[in-house]
């Protein structure tokens, strides 16, 4: 199968702290992979890698995106040096990214994600956190918009369509008009799945979505990341402490521990591996 | 009480007040966005000043009033506008992610080069531009006469179009929305696919504009202006934003109107020589009662 993302010796550090040490693994594309370990293991540290919330300090990330294949930290600017004075594109890519980089652009080449804790626009209505997300398809011409211009009205009624269509499938349609943080927490961990599939993503990286959900709930939103998964044509990279939904919904699973990963496989695998068992699942019984 | 002086007062608070709403919400947005005082944007107020009367000057007496001074909005507020752009890049962007004070004491920077340019290159007199549009409006009131100028009729109409344009575009447009996205998560709106750099420098050039507005309308007002215009001006539409709450755009138009009436009702009945005295009271006051201002929200840490 294809490999969609390609994770190659990524190292970050906080201070003193090694929160990754050399991780190295693939998402291949079409699959539910869930990425598993204890707390402190690094696991949203490598999300924020992957989605350009902070950059790497050394490693890999290669995604194929929407147009070509981006290099994630590259997008983020780098820092200067001085061979690049002698090398014309090296110094075009640094100008490039240092001015315009940004992680707006690892969204743009088909990254979304959610967060542990919600991070939804609590002041927009439901309706508006979805038109926001995007933002890059809309027409930001104000003059467009002020005399109702056809590129404008066609672009915006698709942005409106599709995030009703979002907000039927998350069964958040009668919730359209009021304001975001209102919601129920349930809801509001549904609408930021909506949200970030707005963005047209190939990947999308969900931070323990089931967190806080009752078991009932639990089991509704197993169904919608199988559901998301088929019908939108997107790769899940999931974050997930609740094992039986990881067992279930996973094609693949890395198991993360001390900023390493100590085993990776299919959920069968996984389960027996005694690594994992010692540092993570514990004994059955 | 002389009901002519009232209502007098109560005009020419109304036209002070609009033109301290027009740059109370270039603090406010800018605050609103990036959590920073923009200490230079009064001077970018009189910046647009000196632009007006350069403008009218150079378009001398051939043409008639009524297009000087459309041609003088849009050179003045575009030309205004740019320099907002640039000083963003110039001098924030580059600050982005510094502590807090950095970015601040930048301004503060710009404030002193643009005050020092303009008193060098246009030299430290007043500076006056002629009367563009005589007479006005005049009423017997009581025992005595209300007078109110065209220009002054145009200032309270103009500024309440150009907030109203203001409020639709951040209410109503995709950029608006962004904008308001950028402002409530910068760091979210990012990872949406949102060019937040783009957005904080509109954000900036905005405040610039709507400055401008207010530097064309204060100048063709009062005639005369100096380098160091934007000191005051700043510091008391600075003022009425906190008034009104900062970060919010309906705060800062009403802080405004309410600071400029505060002032000419306090000028006309009290002593004009203590007025600023008594407008910065208010603000004590209401700091003390009210911390997040009229309109403003207290503010919750983002965790």
């Amino acid at each position: 199968m294809k490999k969609l993302l390609k994770i190659e010796n990524l190292c970050v550090s906080f201070g003193g702290i090694k929160a990754l040490q050399g991780v190295t693994f693939d998402v291949e594309e079409g699959t539910i992979t869930a990425l598993i370990g204890p707390n402190g293991a690094g696991k949203t540290t490598v999300f924020n890698c992957v989605t350009g919330f902070y950059k790497a300090q050394s490693g890999q990330l290669e995604f194929e995106g929407k147009s070509h294949k981006v290099d994630i930290s590259k997008l983020l600017g780098s820092t200067f040096h001085w061979q690049q004075l002698f090398s014309p594109k090296g110094l075009k890519d640094w100008l490039r990214y240092n001015v315009f980089g940004g992680s707006h652009l690892v969204a743009q080449s088909g990254i979304a994600r959610t967060f542990q804790n919600i991070r939804l626009f609590k002041d927009m209505t439901v309706l508006e956190n979805l038109l926001v997300a995007q933002h890059q398809n809309v027409s930001k011409n104000v003059l467009a918009s002020l005399f109702g211009l056809n590129s404008f009205t066609t672009k915006e009624n698709q942005a409106l369509e599709r995030g009703l269509e979002l907000l039927e499938i998350f069964s958040l349609g009668e919730y359209r008009d009021r304001l975001a943080g209102e919601l129920s927490y349930g809801m509001q961990r549904r609408l930021e799945i909506a949200r970030a599939l707005c963005i047209h993503p190939k990947l999308i990286c969900l931070d323990e979505p089931a967190a806080g959900l009752n078991p009932n709930e639990t089991a509704d939103l197993s169904a919608l990341i199988m559901k998301i998964r088929r019908d939108f044509n997107v790769t899940v990279f999931v974050i997930e402490h609740d094992m039986s939904m990881v067992m279930k919904i996973s094609d693949h699973i890395v198991v993360l521990d001390h900023g390493k990963v100590i085993a990776r496989g299919t959920p069968e695998e996984v389960k027996s591996n005694r690594t994992v068992i010692s540092a993570y699942l514990g004994e059955e019984g | 009480m002389d009901s002519h002086i009232l209502i007098q007062q109560l005009a020419n608070g109304l036209v002070l007040g609009s033109t301290y709403g027009l740059i109370a919400v270039g603090y406010t947005m800018v605050y609103g966005i990036i959590g920073m005082i923009n200490f230079a944007h009064g001077d970018i107020y009189m910046v647009s000043a000196y632009l007006t009367a350069l403008v009218l000057a150079l378009l001398g007496a051939s043409v008639s009033p009524v297009v000087a001074l459309i041609v003088a909005f849009v050179l003045v507020v575009g030309l205004t506008a740019v320099f907002g752009f640039s000083i963003e890049r110039i001098a924030y962007k580059p600050l982005r992610k510094s502590p807090r004070l950095a970015p601040l004491i930048s301004a503060i920077g710009v404030s002193l080069i643009l005050q020092n340019y303009v008193q060098i290159t246009q030299g430290a007199r007043n500076q006056a531009v002629p009367t563009l549009i005589p007479g006005g409006l005049e009423w017997n009131v009581g025992g005595g006469v209300v007078g109110i100028t065209w220009v002054q009729v145009m200032i309270i109409i103009v500024s309440q179009l150009a907030m109203g344009a203001l409020t639709w575009m951040i209410s109503r447009t995709a950029l608006g929305r962004a904008c308001r996205a950028t402002e409530q998560d910068p760091k979210m709106a990012a990872i949406l696919g949102i060019n937040t750099d783009r957005i904080i420098a509109i954000v900036f050039t905005l405040g610039a504009a709507m400055a401008a507005v207010a530097g064309v309308l204060v100048t063709l007002n009062y005639g005369s202006f100096d380098f160091s215009i934007g000191f005051v001006t700043g510091i008391k539409a600075f003022t009425a934003a906190v008034l009104g709450g900062i970060g919010s755009l309906p705060g800062a138009m009403i802080g405004g109107l309410l600071l400029g009436l505060s002032e000419s009702l306090f000028s006309g009945f009290v002593n004009s020589d203590y007025k600023d005295v008594f407008a910065f009271s208010l603000l004590v006051l209401v700091l003390i009662f009210k911390p997040s201002g009229l309109l403003g929200r207290p503010q919750v840490e983002k965790v």
